[in-house]
């Protein structure tokens, strides 16, 4: 259900991405059907990849979380108010265990914005990846 | 007053990332590097499609 909020708020910030010349593009683990039954239930309007190999997820360094952690009550707050806005947990894909991450990627390879997600409900705010590359331009 | 990124950016990160080949939902094979050479990219690794 986090993973559908999140993509629920690229979709919206798309717009502001396309504004800002800025490129997208978001990374899953399922497979191919999985990916494109996904992209068309969630209406996702920007570029979307599959990694089966999780070789892209290795080389950022992504997570893994812990089952334990469904017990926290921070993380059973967070379903709830996930839940509470219409993203509800759908079928459970394979690799679900890894953890998502964000970066910002410039055509000269420097990397302004790095976020690796430290719990399931852990999400990079993307205005405040957006905005790193103010600061760096300044 | 925004909250800092969880992570300090790798050097090289962008180099390891570039040459990695994943699907596009048409099926086809694209090479990451090939998605920031004209403009900066977001580039989100989602949990799950689920």
């Amino acid at each position: 259900m986090f993973c559908r909020e999140h993509v629920a708020q690229l979709r919206d910030f798309k717009e502001e991405l396309d504004r800002r010349d800025v490129a997208v593009a978001a990374m899953g683990t399922g497979d191919l059907m999985y990916a494109q039954d996904f992209a068309e239930d969630k209406r996702v309007n920007f570029p979307l990849f599959v990694d089966e190999a999780k070789a892209s997820y290795k080389a950022v360094g992504t997570r893994k979380g812990s089952s334990r952690n469904f017990l926290k009550p921070s993380l059973i707050a967070s379903a709830a108010r996930v839940t509470a806005k219409g993203h509800i947990q759908g079928k459970l894909g394979p690799a679900h265990m890894v953890l998502g991450a964000t970066h910002i990627i410039r055509p000269d390879g420097t990397v302004p914005f790095a976020w690796i997600n430290d719990d399931f409900d852990d999400n990079a705010d993307f205005a405040v990846a957006l905005a790193s590359l103010d600061e760096q331009a300044q | 007053m925004w909250p800092m990124p969880q992570v300090e950016p790798t050097n090289d990160l962008a180099q390891r990332l570039a040459p990695i080949s994943v699907t596009a939902l048409d099926g086809s094979a694209v090479e990451l590097g090939s998605l920031w050479d004209q403009r900066p990219l977001l580039l989100v690794h989602l949990r799950h499609f689920g």
